[in-house]
């Protein structure tokens, strides 16, 4: 902890070497979170990337006031948005990715899980992307507001209905 | 009661989510990797800047140019833009001078 604080500080300052390092340790986190977000792997890979890159521009805009993973886990949410709206990638294709990602995990996960995993990817993008936000990385509403470039109460309401779409789609399959 | 309500499906969300995260198989690239990144895409960055200021001196050079052959050929010009100018920037000090007010309000 000490030390990734040693590092920030350093790589504020403009110290590669520590950028680098801090970087790499949130990779998996970065990569993770969007991969959850989208279900593409490929476009999990080519969010983190840009991530990454932003990071690195922007590193001295970074004061400290909110953890260094909620920063770039902000700078992932409005790099996946800013994608998605100039890519308009075929939804097809990330159909196909999904069915590949579950026919790779399905006799991994127990079912259970699998359901919910299935049920979140069925979501819409602007229910999905804030319940994520809430209820698994525990954002404020206000914050997330903030990534998604929402309003507050926009939020609150997605995420309301996001949730009661979830348990219809689980109890339909439950 | 929503909060209640939705307790359980948070903890199988919550649940659910943690099991995808130790099953997604991310290949976390070596240090060497981040390192090159840092290095060329800061380079790339002062570039972009050292770029995007050159593009605004030459614009700037290029008003100034102008400004001055409108003064030296063309008076009425210069002074039709000097004014609408001032009347742009008047404009806009007023309206954002007005939101201010009315936020603080």
């Amino acid at each position: 902890m000490i030390m990734e604080a040693n590092d920030l500080t350093r790589a504020r300052n403009g110290d590669e070497e520590s950028l680098a390092r801090i970087l790499k340790e949130h990779y998996s986190f970065v990569m993770k979170y969007v991969w959850k977000m989208c279900g593409d792997e490929q476009l999990a890979y080519d969010v983190t990337q840009d991530t990454l890159m932003k990071a690195v521009q922007k590193i001295d805009q970074y004061r400290g006031t909110s953890k260094f993973s909620t920063w770039l886990i902000r700078i992932a949410t409005h790099t996946y948005i800013d994608t998605r709206r100039k890519q308009k990638r075929n939804e097809r294709l990330e159909q196909q990715e999904r069915e590949r990602l579950k026919q790779q995990t399905t006799h991994q996960l127990p079912e259970e899980w699998f359901d919910v995993q299935e049920a979140l990817w069925n979501l819409e993008e602007k229910y999905r992307i804030p319940v994520l936000l809430k209820h698994y990385y525990g954002f404020e509403y206000r914050e997330i507001a903030d990534m998604t470039k929402s309003r507050t109460g926009t939020v609150k309401s997605r995420v309301h209905y996001g949730m009661e779409k979830l348990r219809k789609e689980l109890n339909e399959h439950g | 009661m929503d909060d209640k309500k939705n307790l359980s499906l948070e903890e199988k969300l919550k649940q659910g989510l943690q099991q995808m995260d130790q099953q997604l198989d991310t290949e976390e690239p070596p240090l060497l990797y981040f390192e090159t990144l840092v290095r060329e895409e800061r380079k790339a960055w002062h570039q972009r800047l050292w770029k995007e200021l050159m593009l605004l001196w030459t614009a700037a050079l290029l008003m100034i140019t102008g400004l001055a052959l409108s003064f030296y050929f063309v008076p009425a010009l210069f002074i039709i833009i000097q004014v609408t100018a001032a009347a742009v920037l008047l404009g806009y000090v007023w309206k954002e001078k007005r939101e201010m007010v009315m936020i603080n309000k």
